[in-house]
């Protein structure tokens, strides 16, 4: 089957244009983050827009990279989210490959068992006092754990498989082949994009999540980038507080408080937006072919 | 250990729910303490393990620090830091929420009343008696401070403390004054309301000038529209405002309030009613004068989306005339660098100057800023734990009185001068600065991880800059100013013999709300203020208003809890 | 063994029990599968759930969650003869409901719109690009559309006063500040909200748009009657899930951005909660709240699923 070169019309220049627009409004506050972190007190205390820092300069980054355990942090986050996002990949997989299974007998007590899940909690105290009785507080299971069963990834998982052409399977049935087999064999790497999906999914939510951390954490070597990251944005605002309350020795003098926290913000999603690339590749492979098919 | 063998039980786990759900309901009231019984004041014979947290700790205590370590050989005790950041409010929930406390604690603010903690069965009280033998120093605090003895006592008893409380000599006069840009008054040939002097010789200070005396309300209108009009910057055009307020607080014109003679959140006699500030009719003449200047465009129309952190950064452009002020603002103390207006003038190139002057005088001669707290000077709480026994009590009181209130203990809060920390300035006389090589809370020093907020003048001295001081003397703090312009509140509950304080917890949300929506409007004039008025009273008493009210009539009179 | 089996299941047993039971041996493994997840949510969702007793309780820290005393119901009532609360609830219904209409369309626009770019190299980058506000918190955003808006140094109230207009403050006018709300969250969101679509395109079996096209069908016939219908199911899937936050009308980024002047419209309950102080130390209350919200939520999912259900083979179950 021959590619078709075809002329380009007018719809994809416009296409292109409202990207590439889109693309700018979209990079606009990111830059200016980037701007924000590597310019002087000076010009982060100026209101308004500033495209182009009047100097390069790192204090900022040297300041946040100073602070005690930011490294440990970063190793710590890092565990967090391979552990976690493998842990959570797993789960999801096993669990929506069975509810995809028109078949499968008691199905809706199933699936209505995960979906409760969803919708009631009881809440913090509650979900404190489990973890505490568990013996978790200070352990990284507490950040792994509880959340290692998503049920709004496994429906969406679920419906990706509940599209998968039925007659690869049932060849693989009569070939012999247990359900196991099957999910390794068939379902897995046919499912790819959507594995792709939840897997980014899984570790943005690890690689974001602070709140478990701040409440069964309390232990440094085991806190978390997020933890520290808020430690700096929030603390900054409580120095306000603090003169206020007569804490008279808390003077962390909010100097170039803009500056700082914009390095922070940069430092704390830099490696979660480069893993981005290496995700994409699963789905604009695939777009390739239906365009080129198409 | 405890922990792993707790985790090889998770099969019991449901029971084990079940038993922490319950078993936490033994009351401690009541009960007879037997004082004799107990050892003397400064025997420390028996080691005792406490769970200690300070008031200011943000949970970085390292084990083993430099405090902790003085402090249990001092006392033979054996402390476990609470890693607890008492700052989150998150860490701080749970911690109450499932009652797990340590011995000791504080709270940034007050979510809860000592009544409803002690309801809730979370802290034991504190026997006179024990105060008196544990911690006499802090009993003669309370003595020198009335109605400190009468304070925090734990309904109908007269000799049990619900918790201890602290002396806030840091807050003591005027917390904030107007500033008005000097250099632009010289250039629109203003004159100050009286003889100015310098605050300091240099860092900035020579730049900040400030004057006991101050302008009426007719002169302020005046500055402002020249301040706004008259291009006092010389730029040739029209883009100044006289004054850039915030949306989220109400410091920006405090002293303007007390022109009115008002104070936000409190209340006084109107037509022989006690009311509150806020739907009072001083207050809706106050709003009317801001709808004034709104709409002749002194008012910088961009304060609804200022925070105050954004106010100061709009402030440092240049472009605004008027800001309030603390004390240590104008000595450009360490913690205050950014803030407004003082961060006009940080830049050594900086050629603005800024003239502190006395509150504005209102109509009937009428000047004043709200006190810091309503009664007297004392405030916060400390509570001690209910799983706290006697025993145990009677080694934290020693502690507590030691750290807190003896001034020998200045160690727990900068270690050895010399080793730890050094004057700013002159000895004795300016701030103490912990050496960067020491965390200067908490970590591997301890500093401020387990003291309470409680500080007299000589505490105060060691974290407040010399020229602060001096501001305080001249003026701030000077008798005959607070004698004047401090305003309190006619009517308040310092003795927990109302319910106003949990009333004015629970409707705290709500009422705010009412009052900061109908100030807005009214302000921008989106609103006629005359006929939105009495909807406005009338909602405002409705969501909880009348409660707080009602509470706040059967209270006694501040001017006698003071005597 | 497996034909054993295949031939159980064609023997026509009487009842309808023995084929349930004859098909879950067949199928035990999956049932394997399932258990580990299903251990896992049990211990850390289920155990926990009896916290929800607060909503009906007073609750004592010192009594625990089973000895607080029940209290008839007394923060739901005190919720909703909340005047404050009630216009909360209605501005959370509005900003939600026009999100939905809004937001919710605009990444499977964009997903189907991205998937007919050519340059393979411009499709990658504008799609990286596109997701990166996601990971912007509102505490820092917030500062940026405060600026674009500012009615001194914003840039379209300089366009506005350019052509002599006069300037507006556009976050403090209740006019503007809801469509600023969904713009600026559709504009932080779409990318991000796009990858779920692009992975479900991915999917579509090439065949389909060869037999399309055989037909005559163009570009635009291609989107509409290959593309849509193929990702139909996701969609579907994914606007009941949405249904079900209805009441999370996006609590960070109102609360970065609001003000007073604008609480008439844009006060929603999480931000009316915060305020209060109701999640300081209110438990119980804080709790009604919630399990007042998921209760709703859960309520629209049923009810969405059973319509779909009807007219359509997709839903949740």
């Amino acid at each position: 089957m021959a590619v078709k070169k075809r002329k380009i019309s007018l719809f994809d220049i416009l296409n292109v244009t409202g990207f590439t627009l889109f693309s700018l409004i979209v990079l606009y506050p990111f830059w200016q983050t980037v701007v924000l972190s590597f310019s002087d007190a000076e010009a982060a205390s100026s209101l308004g827009v500033n495209l182009w820092p009047d100097r390069w300069i790192p204090d900022a980054y040297a300041f946040v990279f100073s602070y005690q355990n930011i490294m440990i942090a970063y190793l710590n986050t890092i565990i967090r989210t391979v552990v976690g996002t493998v842990l959570i990949v797993s789960f999801t997989v096993l669990a929506a490959y069975p509810l995809s299974k028109k078949d499968l007998p008691y199905r809706n007590f199933f699936t209505i068992f995960f979906l409760i899940a969803m919708f009631f909690s009881g809440g913090m105290i509650p979900d404190y006092l489990l973890i505490k009785n568990l013996g978790l507080i200070d352990s990284r299971f507490a950040l792994i754990l509880p959340s290692a069963v998503n049920v709004f990834f496994i429906i969406i998982m679920r419906n990706y498989f509940m599209t998968i052409d039925k007659g690869l399977e049932e060849s693989a049935i009569v070939d012999g082949a247990n359900y196991f087999q099957i999910l390794i064999k068939i379902i897995i790497p046919i499912s790819k994009p959507v594995i792709a999906t939840v897997a980014l999914w899984a570790a943005v939510y690890h690689w974001n999540e602070w709140f478990h951390a701040l409440i069964y954490i309390q232990d440094d070597a085991l806190d978390v980038l997020q933890t520290v990251v808020r430690d700096m944005l929030v603390a900054m605002d409580l120095t306000q507080a603090g003169s206020q309350m007569g804490g008279g020795g808390m003077s962390n003098a909010d100097l170039m408080l803009s500056n700082v926290r914009a390095a922070t913000v940069i430092i704390s999603i830099g490696p979660i937006v480069l893993i981005y690339p290496f995700v994409q590749k699963y789905f604009v492979k695939g777009i390739m072919i239906g365009s080129l098919k198409g | 250990m405890k922990k792993y063998a707790k985790v090889l039980s998770t099969a019991a786990l449901a029971s084990a729910l079940f038993l922490t759900a319950c078993s936490n309901n033994e009351a401690t009231s009541g009960k007879k303490v037997d004082i004799a019984s107990l050892p003397d004041a400064g025997d420390y014979s028996d080691i005792i393990e406490l769970n200690l947290s300070g008031s200011v700790t943000k949970g970085k205590a390292e084990d083993g620090n430099y405090v902790q370590k003085r402090l249990e050989e001092q006392f033979n005790v054996k402390i476990i830091n609470t890693k607890v950041d008492t700052w989150n409010k998150d860490q701080v929930n749970l911690m109450v929420a499932s009652g797990d406390l340590p011995d000791t604690f504080a709270f940034n603010g007050e979510p809860k009343t000592a009544k409803e903690l002690f309801d809730a069965g979370l802290i034991r009280t504190i026997p006179k008696e024990m105060l008196e033998k544990y911690a006499p120093r802090y009993m003669k605090m309370l003595e020198e401070n009335p109605p400190g003895l009468d304070m925090n006592k734990s309904a109908g008893s007269d000799n049990e403390y619900l918790s201890l409380i602290g002396l806030y000599s840091h807050v003591d006069g005027l917390t904030w004054t107007p500033t008005f840009r000097l250099d632009w008054l010289e250039k629109l040939g203003i004159d100050p309301p009286g003889e100015i002097k310098q605050v300091g010789p240099s860092g900035a200070r020579e730049k900040i000038y400030y004057t006991d005396k101050a302008y009426t309300l007719e002169e302020v209108e005046e500055i402002f529209k020249a301040f706004t009009f008259d291009d006092p910057d010389g730029n040739g055009k029209n883009d100044t405002y006289a004054i850039s307020p915030y949306n989220d607080q109400m410091h920006w014109a405090v002293s303007l309030m007390g022109a009115f003679g008002l104070a936000p959140d409190y209340n006084f006699i109107e037509d022989d009613q006690l009311v509150v500030t806020e739907i009072s009719k001083k207050y809706k003449e106050y709003l009317k004068l801001l709808a004034k200047w709104y709409d002749m465009g002194l008012i910088d129309p961009e304060f609804t989306t200022l925070d105050i952190k954004k106010s100061w950064e709009k402030y440092k452009q240049g472009k605004i005339g008027y800001y309030t002020a603390q004390s240590s603002y104008l000595a450009n103390d360490d913690w205050t660098k950014g803030r407004a207006p003082q961060n006009l003038v940080e830049n050594p190139n900086s050629t603005a100057k800024i003239l502190a002057t006395a509150p504005e005088i209102g109509k009937d001669g009428k000047q004043g800023v709200a006190s810091f707290i309503p009664v007297g000077n004392l405030a916060d709480a400390f509570y001690v734990s209910k799983d706290v026994t006697d025993e145990e009590l009677a080694r934290i009181l020693q502690i507590f009185d030691y750290i807190n209130l003896d001034n020998d203990a200045r160690w727990t809060l900068y270690g050895e001068v010399g080793v730890h920390s050094d004057w700013e300035g002159e000895p004795e006389k300016s701030a103490l600065i912990v050496r960067p090589e020491y965390a200067a809370e908490e970590g591997n020093s301890g500093f401020w991880a387990y003291n309470f907020r409680t500080y007299d003048k000589e505490r105060v001295q060691w974290f407040t800059s010399e020229y602060t001081m001096n501001l305080r003397k001249e003026f701030f703090a000077r008798d005959d100013v607070k004698e004047n312009m401090l305003i309190r509140p006619y009517k308040w509950d310092v003795l927990n013999k109302t319910k106003m304080k949990e009333m004015q917890l629970r409707y705290k949300g709500n009422l705010k709300t009412i009052v900061d929506e109908f100030r807005m409007k009214a302000i921008v004039g989106e609103i006629d203020i005359d006929k939105e008025w009495d909807k406005y009273v009338e909602n405002w008493l409705n969501n909880g208003g009348k409660d707080v009210l009602a509470e706040m009539d059967k209270a006694d009179k501040v001017s006698d809890l003071m005597k | 063994m497996q034909t054993a089996i295949e031939r159980a299941v064609e023997a026509k047993p009487k009842r309808k029990e023995n084929i349930n039971w004859v098909r879950m041996k067949k199928m035990k493994m999956l049932y394997f599968m399932m258990a580990i997840p299903m251990v896992m949510l049990f211990i850390f969702h289920y155990i926990p759930m009896y916290g929800v007793l607060i909503a009906f309780k007073n609750f004592s820290p010192g009594l625990g969650i089973w000895d607080s005393p029940w209290n008839n119901f007394e923060h739901f009532k005190r919720l909703f003869s909340d005047f404050l609360f009630i216009r909360a609830l209605q501005n959370t219904i509005v900003i939600s409901l026009l999100k939905l209409l809004i937001v919710f369309p605009a990444p499977i626009i964009f997903a189907i719109l991205l998937n007919e770019i050519k340059s393979e190299k411009f499709k990658k980058v504008s799609q990286s690009i596109s997701y990166l506000p996601h990971f912007m918190s509102w505490v820092i955003l917030s500062a940026m559309v405060i600026e674009v808006f500012s009615p001194q140094r914003g840039i379209i109230n300089y366009i506005i006063t350019f052509f002599g207009g006069d300037a507006i403050n556009f976050m403090s006018d209740k006019a503007s500040f809801i469509p600023i709300l969904i713009l600026t969250d559709m504009w932080k969101e779409l990318g991000w909200g796009a990858i779920i679509y692009l992975a479900t395109i991915t999917s579509i079996d090439p065949q389909l748009y060869e037999a399309a096209e055989i037909d005559g069908a163009g570009r635009f016939r291609k989107m509409i009657h290959v593309t849509l219908p193929s990702i139909m199911p996701m969609v579907i899937i994914m606007f009941i899930l949405r249904l079900g936050a209805v009441l999370n009308a996006g609590f960070d980024q109102i609360l970065n951005l609001y003000n007073p002047l604008v609480y008439e419209v844009a006060d929603i309950i999480d931000t009316y909660v915060y305020r209060s102080g109701l999640e300081q130390f209110q438990f119980d209350y804080a709790t009604a709240v919630g399990l007042f919200k998921n209760v709703v939520g859960i309520a629209l999912i049923l009810t969405a699923n059973a319509i779909i259900r009807r007219k359509s083979e997709h839903g949740i179950w």
